[in-house]
């Protein structure tokens, strides 16, 4: 009796975990949109740990986040190079706020305090998350 | 007998009276004074240089005259001195008893010499003025309102006259007893020769007790001599000796009708004057070999009296040309000389008193010189030159002016070493300043400036203590007395001018801190004091409200704390995302943003596309 209830909960999370690696798979080779996000890369953004992140974060170079927050304030911007670069502050988990830095095109809509953003983010080698793609909530 | 030349004695009283003139011109100067007071070196006595012997010196501190090659004691030259002071103090002239003693004593010396004068001729009074004289003399004596203006010497010289008279009784009785030995003796002679040729026996023995006759008459002729004749010359020794003695006494009229009545006795013409066995004369040093008579001493006396008309005569012309301080040095030597000279004594009470007034000065200045008070003698020398328009203050002004210029010059000295900080040299200069006059009023300035600079540098002291405690209150409190020690102090300046800006800075902190705490923004109190905290930790005021803050904003403070260590550390993006969280709990701190400012800047900057 208690072989046969093991064997059939097995089963199950076998069969699931194939489901979840199907449904990425897919994902991965259409190129689609994580969400409503766009991903050009297809790059995999992991998911952010403010309090993590924050204790060192030019160990973080390279790595891909998806961040969600607040727009706490926009700290600086440039038009060196061409384009709007702009340098926010993000009001995140745990009281945190977190620099991001927002190139030109990398937002379609007007960045203004107090909205809620997901973004897509590589960390530079400063330790600076860098949208990819920034978008309301 | 011989009489020779007079000069020595009345030479000798004209020299004291212009000796002692000498000696009240003294100048009065230190120096001078201190060399007036060293005793006169003695002159040679008999010596050959004839210039040498005549001239003259007064010793001031024994009052000793030398004169021609003899000394002569005239008394304490200060004693003298203030018997002139005294006669100058006294409020009135010739008293009416005095007059008529001066003119009684004129009259003799009008009747024994025939002139007004006194003076002094070889000719003897006559036998009618002779007993006049003595009658007069004896009057003088008995009447005790003129008797108390000469101390009873016209009873003296009667009283020497009569010895002198009884002795030349005697005398004359003793050359009548002398021809009685002499007829005696050509007797015994002649019967002697008369008996040379009688070769019989008792022509012999006759002879022979003719002999011892003779012998016996000898012994008794010697005997009688021995005791007659020196009684007489005794007598007259002592007559002499008592107008030498008047003669030390200056009184010179006296002298004259003394010896006018000896030259009456004496008719015989000896009127030399024995010096060996003299007293008087041994007192004054006199040279046996020079030649006295009474008729020089009475000469010298009638000379110096003439001497003294003259220097009243002087006087009294002075005093009309408002002439003092010279008037003072004319009556001074008139005095020395004339003191019981009716024309001294019968000088007006009113001019004397003016010539105190100036001779107290003149002594006053000397004094005042002796003793180095150089502020003292220019005031007298102002006040003589008022009361005395003839005094010559000019050799005065020139010593008071160096020796003050002198002074004044080390003080200043003392002073700038005193500036630069060299005590050494400063005491230095001051003991200079000092010796040369002692009570220069600038060394009160000098104490004063002295005690200001133990002040001062006290006060820096004080300064730099307080500096290094960083107590800026105790600074403040006292901040006008520091800033004036320190005028001169570049330095100490910029440093007190800091510690009162840092004050300033604590108290406006202090007081942002207290507004915000009652506003309950702690946050923001903290960060009002944290930098000036961070400055003055010494303050303790300060230290204390830090503290208080400290607790009330411990959670913000991690978090700034938090911010600047990773920002010292080159963690750009958690330093920001610290100091984001920081000024989100206090949005007015300036620090904070101005860390965040820089911070994005440099991100901005720097940001790097990973690849």
């Amino acid at each position: 009796m208690r072989q046969r209830k093991k064997s059939r909960s097995g089963k199950l999370i076998a069969l699931s975990a194939l489901g979840i690696a199907l449904l990425l798979a897919a994902l991965y080779f259409s190129g689609a949109k994580i969400g409503s996000l766009k991903n050009p890369g297809g790059e995999k953004f992991g998911t952010f740990s403010a309090a993590g992140f924050l204790d060192n974060p030019k160990t973080h170079a390279g790595n891909h986040y998806r961040i969600e927050g607040t727009l706490d304030n926009i700290l600086d911007s440039s038009t060196a190079g061409g384009g709007v670069v702009r340098l926010v502050s993000l009001s995140v988990e745990g009281g945190r706020f977190v620099p991001l830095l927002v190139p030109e095109g990398s937002s379609a809509f007007a960045l203004q305090r107090g909205q809620s953003v997901v973004a897509l983010c590589e960390v530079s080698i400063e330790g600076l998350p860098v949208a990819r793609s920034i978008e309301k909530k | 007998m011989k009489l020779t030349k007079i000069p020595p004695a009345a030479l000798l009283l004209a020299c004291l009276a212009s000796a002692m003139a000498q000696e009240t011109n003294a100048p009065a100067a230190p120096a001078a004074s201190a060399n007036a007071e060293a005793p006169a070196p003695a002159p040679p006595r008999g010596g050959t240089d004839k210039k040498d012997e005549e001239m003259s010196a007064v010793n001031p501190s024994t009052g000793a005259v030398t004169f021609n090659g003899f000394s002569w004691n005239i008394g304490d030259l200060p004693a003298l001195d203030m018997r002139y002071e005294r006669f100058l103090m006294e409020n009135q002239s010739l008293m009416k008893d005095e007059k008529e003693y001066y003119h009684q004593l004129q009259s003799l010396i009008v009747l024994l010499t025939g002139n007004p004068f006194g003076k002094f001729g070889p000719q003897a009074p006559s036998r009618a003025s002779f007993e006049k004289a003595f009658l007069a003399l004896q009057e003088i004596e008995n009447k005790p309102d003129w008797r108390k203006f000469d101390g009873g010497v016209a009873g003296q010289i009667a009283t020497q006259v009569e010895a002198l008279s009884v002795k030349l009784r005697e005398s004359r009785d003793t050359k009548g007893q002398a021809a009685k030995f002499e007829a005696r003796r050509r007797n015994l002679e002649a019967s002697l020769k008369f008996l040379e040729t009688d070769t019989s026996a008792p022509g012999a023995v006759r002879r022979q007790r003719l002999l011892e006759e003779k012998a016996r008459l000898q012994t008794e002729r010697a005997a009688y001599e021995a005791e007659s004749l020196p009684s007489l010359m005794m007598a007259k020794a002592q007559f002499q000796v008592y107008i030498f003695t008047l003669l030390a006494q200056r009184r010179f009229q006296h002298v004259v009708v003394a010896a006018k009545l000896y030259q009456a006795l004496i008719a015989d013409g000896d009127l030399g004057m024995s010096q060996k066995n003299n007293p008087v004369s041994r007192e004054m040093n006199l040279d046996a070999d020079l030649p006295l008579t009474t008729i020089s001493v009475a000469q010298a006396a009638s000379m110096a009296h003439e001497d003294v008309r003259r220097g009243v005569e002087a006087y009294e012309n002075q005093i009309a040309a408002s002439m003092l301080d010279a008037a003072d040095r004319t009556l001074h030597a008139a005095f020395m000389l004339g003191e019981y000279m009716p024309e001294v004594r019968a000088l007006p009470a009113q001019a004397r008193m003016q010539i105190l007034a100036v001779r107290q000065a003149r002594k006053q200045l000397n004094s005042a010189l002796n003793a180095r008070d150089y502020a003292q003698a220019k005031t007298k020398v102002e006040e003589l030159a008022k009361l005395a328009p003839d005094f010559d203050a000019t050799a005065n002004k020139t010593q008071i002016a160096v020796e003050t210029m002198k002074s004044d010059a080390f003080l200043l000295k003392g002073k700038n070493a005193l500036f630069d900080g060299d005590q050494a040299a400063a005491e230095n200069a001051f003991r200079e300043a000092a010796k040369i006059w002692p009570t220069n009023p600038a060394f009160e300035k000098k104490d004063e400036m002295s005690g200001q600079l133990d002040e001062q540098m006290k006060l820096k002291k004080e300064l730099d203590n307080l500096l290094a405690r960083a107590d800026y209150r105790l600074i403040a409190d006292r901040a006008e007395k520091f800033a004036a020690a320190v005028h001169d102090d570049p330095d100490r300046q910029k440093k007190l001018r800091s510690a009162m800006d840092g004050l300033k800075q604590i108290e406006r902190a202090l007081a942002k801190y207290e507004e915000l705490s009652r506003a309950g923004s702690h946050y923001a109190a903290w960060e009002a004091l944290e930098e000036a905290a961070g400055k003055h930790p010494k303050d303790e005021p300060l230290a204390l409200a830090y503290q208080e803050a400290t607790v009330k904003a411990s959670d913000y403070i991690g978090g700034v704390r938090a911010a600047q260590k990773a920002d010292q550390e080159g963690e750009d993006v958690a330093a920001l995302a610290a100091y984001l969280a920081a000024l989100s709990k206090n949005p007015t701190s300036e620090s904070v943003k101005a860390s965040v400012k820089r911070l994005s800047r440099k991100l901005m900057d720097t940001q790097t596309p990973a690849p």
